[in-house]
């Protein structure tokens, strides 16, 4: 979802925000980007805009299954539920994909406005390892004191 | 009604928001793919729909999501 909002579409009602609206604003207005030439700015705002090309595949993917699944339930979604991996097949490698191209397109954009964005995450964003290996952990030890204890060999038995 | 138009720095905000966020969802559903089976099966429902906000949903042990 988070995906589909960046790069949602407007529609006759909603005009969302979105890297669209930031590429159109740069090139009706490029004077707002006081850090470079209007040249310059719609010149970065072209390039982006291949980058969004560029992904168009996976968008639609996303785009289908924004509609069908995520934000509203379809009949066809509810009759064929296993359907959308077919007409709008998407894998975590393109999630990533597009995440990287949004950040690129942001961070390339604000070179003429701000010119303090870096990478753009979370500090502690690998925080969820430490309840998976506590979980682990936890269902080992529960695994081995509810097995049999063996008896310990004596001297005499060795 | 009138329309909002939010100024540069709002929308490069809101963006900058919903790309954080996101890749964090998403990484945190790429480490539940291929996470430990031990911690799985401590709670395969909790673990099975937490990243479903990635848009991973029920088969986020498989590599297409």
């Amino acid at each position: 979802m988070y995906a589909a909002k960046l790069c949602d579409k407007p529609t006759k009602k909603k005009t969302p925000v979105t890297i669209r609206t930031l590429l159109n604003l740069a090139k009706k207005q490029p004077m707002l980007f006081t850090k470079g030439s209007h040249a310059e700015v719609i010149e970065a705002a072209n390039k982006c805009w291949k980058i969004i090309s560029g992904l168009k595949v996976p968008l639609a993917s996303i785009e289908k299954r924004r509609h069908e699944s995520l934000a509203h339930l379809d009949a066809n979604s509810v009759m064929n539920p296993g359907q959308l991996k077919h007409t709008a097949p998407l894998t975590l490698a393109d999630l990533e994909k597009i995440f990287e191209g949004t950040e690129e397109i942001l961070r390339s954009m604000d070179r003429f406005f701000t010119g303090l964005v870096g990478e753009i995450i979370f500090l502690e964003q690998d925080d969820y390892r430490a309840v998976l290996r506590i979980a682990a952990d936890a269902k080992r030890s529960a695994t081995r004191s509810a097995s049999p204890k063996q008896p310990r060999p004596t001297a005499e038995s060795e | 009604m009138a329309e909002l138009k939010p100024h540069l720095l709002q929308i490069m905000n809101g963006l900058i928001e919903e790309v954080r966020f996101g890749k964090a969802a998403l990484r945190i559903a790429i480490g539940l793919n291929y996470a430990d089976p031990d911690a799985w099966a401590v709670a395969p429902l909790f673990f099975g729909l937490a990243p479903s906000k990635s848009g991973s949903r029920t088969d986020v042990r498989s590599e297409v999501v």
